[in-house]
């Protein structure tokens, strides 16, 4: 039996930034992984001989500069661009439109199709410039912490002052904010933008994750996070990220551990709201008297426990968390460079109408699959040519929506029929694709929950939306700490919330240092 | 000299005669001036068919407050409220669930279906009347304006922020759910059986251009939970002799004070000189003066018809083009020769006094809106039924029926065009009469007449704007502070001496009264005459 200061459960990037942060503290940090990689869901792999991806997500835009600076993931070999990734926008007939990260340039490339479009992203983004400061406070701070057993003058004044800060927008942005907020994207895009596959590749980012189509109300809040936390481009993807995190975390003294599963977290002997250590998989005993689990809120609480261990109110709460997964995962091997719509890009974005995109959510509702999904593509051996053969790609799909609790069960059969769909899809974009595949893995949302641990293949630990951010994943846990003394959670289904961006480990760690 | 009034009203809906029945009350000279032959706007009852009073638009009375009732002693004036103590969902093959007023009945009832929901189905209603009673905090006073930096308004927001001090972190929760999630979701907290989730999720998108899964629709279940008749909480009710017996006493009351009544008098627009409203001109270009002018018109109609584009800046012109209107239910009224027979199982007629919901489970309502989002009425819509004539014989010939059936979803903007609705109507009643039959197998015979109401017709027939039953659609972001645009939401207008009294401003729409009274209130504060 060992014993340590802290016990991190899960390798994934917000897991190591925990532990690292803590060891370079001076504390005594083992991390345990289940898989035999580090990464979690921003780990590279090999999928088909040769070809290997950069992650299961894409999009590493939103990783917060301050873990960057502060974990020196830059002395680590990380390149990072102080700009947004240009991402290509594709409609059905041919066209696309180069979302550059530049907002002039992207403004030029929409103009190109409507004149009055490129002037609307000018002011989209001026709106975004405006409001960024406030969203993105709230990426980079743990979240406010009310009170509410002991609501006080005090602490309604904090909370008015909080009001103040958004007042400090100026009456007219403050106003505009609380107007689109609750708003649905397509009612607050079509509000700005005439272009229908533009309007719909903006869109995009907001729909990921959540159980909504751009018809759903409250849909724009995840639209403006995302807009304003992206500010960043990683040289290499998600697997760079890991590279660089995983040497920080060795360099700080961090003791990882892979294919070392956590079976369940031991209570004290004497009080059974405080946390013992970890027994693993094999029955090896770690000791702690701190546990920051990075597993998902459904994992920590209702798995790696007992039933009726721990409280009722939280068992229910967290059983109450939603979190259906409506993402799948194709990754296609390819002998040639690919193009869509007759350009190479690294990262591009489907979705063609609104009504396309309601209409691909649409079945998820009635546990079916849409057999036009809406695509998420990168190619990730554009910035890094050593994940494919010379000359050949790796194109990296997530496809929504693809409902976790399909009605006809996820047989190979179904799987088979995902993949045809989705190279129907770019087909459309790349004729002549189909020659070109040299192999293609299908990940369907129970793959994803059986290979990264995610309760019911959600790639958030949780679903954005309103109820589920700030108080994430429930009031009660929303500080890090949680009714079990010593249990703290620094994953993606804490504040502020999934995506790769670091920040919910590293506001454990501060919440554990304090 | 033509007279001049203190104030005019433009539209006798009930929240027109309301506002008009308060600063009578109060001493002032007030002339009403209605388009129709009738008063009382969507709250009308009409003989359509002889012998057969039908509640044309609106059809029960729920969220009406109280206070108004006693302030303005409507009772004396004829407000009488038949309560209706259940609400009946038929099932193919199935004696189909009823609920009762008594809990322990209904409780029985949803036991056949899931007995884990038939327990916690008092637990449910006793967290949701815990928050509606906040609710009620909300709409009974003016909406505070929270981009003002005012001490009052951020005195009045502070107290609103103490509601929540009582709540405890449980409660606070639940309602950041229950103002956010959908419907769906948040029934799914609590209950299993989706025949018991089907007719409860429906309340949550009655009126509005939502699904039972979009986020934001699971407030809107409060307003079951906010139906207050009388102080009594939960109820719903008729009025005797339809929803027109309520704009009735609310029309005599107002002529007690002294209001002054004009029907069939269409204001064409306000007269603002100056910036200021003297006056409104009628259709056939007579004018009348007054101090103040009050409109009880949507807000759609009241900037951009009755002040005109002309007369408000660019700004102002661009918000109230964004409020959205969009109408997205029809009703379908019938003429009965007999009572139709829902339910074999069922004895006696008792279980069809109430509403009967054709809503067999949630996928079948969300399925009627995926219809609606892509601009086609839906096929199998949701259709909430009431035949009023049983607990109110006075609406029909003996042993005949009225059948009122509001329907959801029809779309205004169909994808033909909306203009295209007239041709479209009888179609849309054919899907409304094949969907009843489906449960009342000889439906068809006992018709005598069908009135076909569709989202153009309320708009050209009862001035609502896109057919919007509100007024104005109920999502967060058209209510409070932003009813109908932010800096007026307090009745005013930016049109000096021209206020709103309607549906379209703070709190909403409904059989409400609301509006009326507090815009009434407000003047009278402002001591705008």
């Amino acid at each position: 039996m060992s014993k340590v200061d802290v016990i991190v459960i899960g390798g994934g990037h917000n897991g190591l930034t925990t532990a690292t942060m803590l060891a370079k503290k001076g504390k005594s940090v083992v991390l345990l992984e289940k898989r035999n990689i580090l990464g979690g869901i921003a780990a590279g792999e090999e999928f088909h001989p040769g070809y290997s991806t950069s992650g299961l997500l894409h999009d590493t835009s939103a990783v917060r500069s301050n873990v960057i600076k502060e974990l020196g993931l830059e002395g680590h070999g990380l390149v990072v661009k102080n700009t947004r990734p240009t991402v290509s926008i594709l409609a059905d007939d041919g066209r696309s439109i180069e979302l550059n990260g530049d907002t002039a340039t992207a403004a030029q490339n929409i103009a190109k199709i409507s004149e009055k479009d490129g002037k609307a992203y000018t002011d989209y983004r001026a709106f975004l410039d405006k409001i960024s400061k406030v969203i993105n406070d709230l990426f980079d701070n743990p979240p406010p912490g009310i009170d509410v057993e002991n609501l006080t003058m005090s602490s309604l004044v904090m909370l008015a002052k909080k009001g103040l800060a958004l007042k400090g927008l100026g009456k007219k942005t403050m106003l505009e904010l609380l107007k689109v907020t609750p708003m649905c994207l397509n009612d607050f895009l079509s509000e700005k933008f005439e272009t229908e596959f533009l309007k719909a590749g903006i869109a995009g980012p907001a729909i990921y994750g959540t159980y909504a189509g751009p018809w759903s109300a409250y849909s724009t809040v995840n639209l403006l996070i995302w807009e304003c936390a992206a500010r960043n481009t990683i040289i290499g993807g998600p697997q760079a990220l890991v590279e660089a995190l995983e040497k920080a975390a060795k360099q700080a003294g961090v003791t990882i551990r892979t294919e070392a599963e956590v079976e369940k977290i031991l209570l004290d002997d004497n009080d059974d709201e405080k946390v013992k250590g970890v027994r693993l998989k094999g029955g090896e005993v770690i000791e702690a008297t701190t546990i920051a689990a990075s597993c998902t809120p459904k994992i920590t609480f209702l798995e790696l426990f007992d039933p009726f261990e721990i409280d009722y109110d939280l068992d229910y709460w967290i059983d109450k968390v939603r979190s259906r997964g409506t993402t799948a995962k194709v990754n296609i091997a390819l002998n040639k460079q690919l193009e869509l719509n007759g350009a190479a890009v690294e990262f591009a974005r489907t979705g063609n109408t609104f009504d396309e995109m309601e209409k691909s959510f649409d079945p998820v509702k009635y546990r079916e699959i849409t057999t036009a999904p809406i695509l998420d593509i990168h190619v990730p051996s554009m910035s890094n040519a050593g994940l494919a053969p010379s000359g050949h790609s790796v194109v990296s799909v997530l496809v929504h929506h693809a409902p976790y609790n399909f009605e006809a069960g996820w047989s190979e059969e179904e799987k088979s029929k995902l993949k045809d769909s989705v190279l129907k899809q770019l087909e459309k974009y790349s004729p002549g694709i189909y020659d070109a595949v040299e192999g293609v893995e299908v990940l369907s949302p129970l793959d994803l929950e059986s290979r990264y641990s995610l309760t019911e293949g959600h790639i958030y630990h949780g679903e954005h939306f309103v109820d589920q951010l700030v108080t994430r994943p429930i009031p009660s846990c929303a500080q890090y700490d949680t009714p079990i003394k010593g249990l703290y959670l620094c994953g993606s289904g804490s504040h502020p919330g999934g995506g790769i961006t670091c920040a919910p480990g590293s506001f454990a760690a501060k919440a554990i240092l304090k | 000299m033509a007279k001049k009034y203190d104030a005019i009203i433009i539209g006798g809906g009930h929240n027109g005669l309301i506002c008009a029945a308060y600063l009578a009350k109060a001493g002032k000279d007030v002339l009403v001036l209605e388009k129709r032959h009738i008063v009382g706007g969507a709250a009308v009852t009409e003989e359509i068919y002889p012998g057969f009073k039908f509640s044309v638009c609106s059809y029960v009375v729920s969220l009406f407050r109280p206070h108004i009732v006693r302030e303005l002693n409507l009772a004396q004036h004829g407000y009488d409220i038949i309560p209706m103590d259940s609400s009946f969902q038929p099932l193919h093959n199935d004696v189909g669930l009823c609920r009762w007023g008594d809990g322990a009945r209904s409780r029985r009832e949803i036991a056949r279906f899931s007995k884990h929901d038939s327990e916690v189905y008092g637990e449910f209603g006793k967290v949701m009347t815990h928050m509606a009673r906040l609710a009620k905090e909300v709409i009974d006073h003016p909406a505070p304006d929270v981009a003002s930096i005012n001490p009052k308004e951020l005195a009045s927001l502070l107290r609103m922020g103490k509601v929540f001090k009582n709540l405890g972190p449980e409660m606070l929760q639940m309602n950041t759910k229950l103002l956010t999630m959908s419907s769906a979701d948040f029934l799914d907290l609590w209950f299993e059986s989706e025949v018991l989730k089907g007719p409860m999720a429906v309340s949550g998108v009655i009126g509005t251009f939502l699904g039972v899964r979009s986020p934001g629709t699971a407030y809107v279940l409060l307003h079951h939970y906010m139906g207050e008749l009388d102080g009594a909480f939960r109820s719903w009710g008729f009025s005797k002799g339809g929803t027109g017996g309520v704009s009735d006493a609310c029309a005599s009351a107002a002529r007690s004070y002294g209001v002054e009544i004009r029907t069939e008098v269409a204001v064409s627009h306000v007269k603002i000189v100056n910036g200021k409203a003297k006056g409104v001109v009628l259709a056939n270009g007579d004018e009348i003066e007054s101090k103040i002018v009050i409109s009880n018109l949507d807000p759609n109609r009241t900037y951009l018809k009755m002040i005109g584009e002309n007369n408000l800046d660019a700004d102002i012109t661009t918000e109230i083009k964004r409020f959205k209107m969009r109408g997205s239910s029809g009703k379908v009224n019938f003429a009965l020769s007999g009572l139709p027979q829902f339910c074999k199982g069922r004895e006696g007629d008792e279980y069809m006094r109430g509403d009967i919901a054709i809503v067999p489970n949630v996928d079948y309502l969300e399925k009627a809106y995926d219809q609606a989002k892509y601009g086609e009425f839906s096929e199998r819509p949701f259709i909430n039924i009431v035949i009023p004539s049983l607990t109110d014989p006075t609406l029909a010939p003996p042993g005949k029926h009225v059948m009122s059936c509001f329907v959801q979803y029809a779309p205004f903007d169909i994808k033909e065009g909306p203009e295209h609705w007239p041709q479209l109507s009888e179609k849309f009643g054919d899907a409304v009469q094949a969907t009843i039959k489906e449960y009342v197998p000889d439906f068809d015979s006992l018709v005598l007449h069908r009135q076909v109401v569709t989202p153009w017709d309320m708009q050209e027939t009862f001035g609502l704007t896109e057919g919007n039953i509100f007024q104005g659609e109920l999502t967060l972001e058209q209510l409070l502070f932003q009813r109908p645009i932010a800096g007026y939401a307090k009745y005013k207008t930016p049109i000096d001496g021209l206020w709103m009294c309607g549906s379209g401003t703070h709190p909403g729409g409904g059989i409400m009264g609301s509006g009326g009274e507090l815009s009434a209130k407000t003047i009278l504060n402002d001591k705008a005459i």
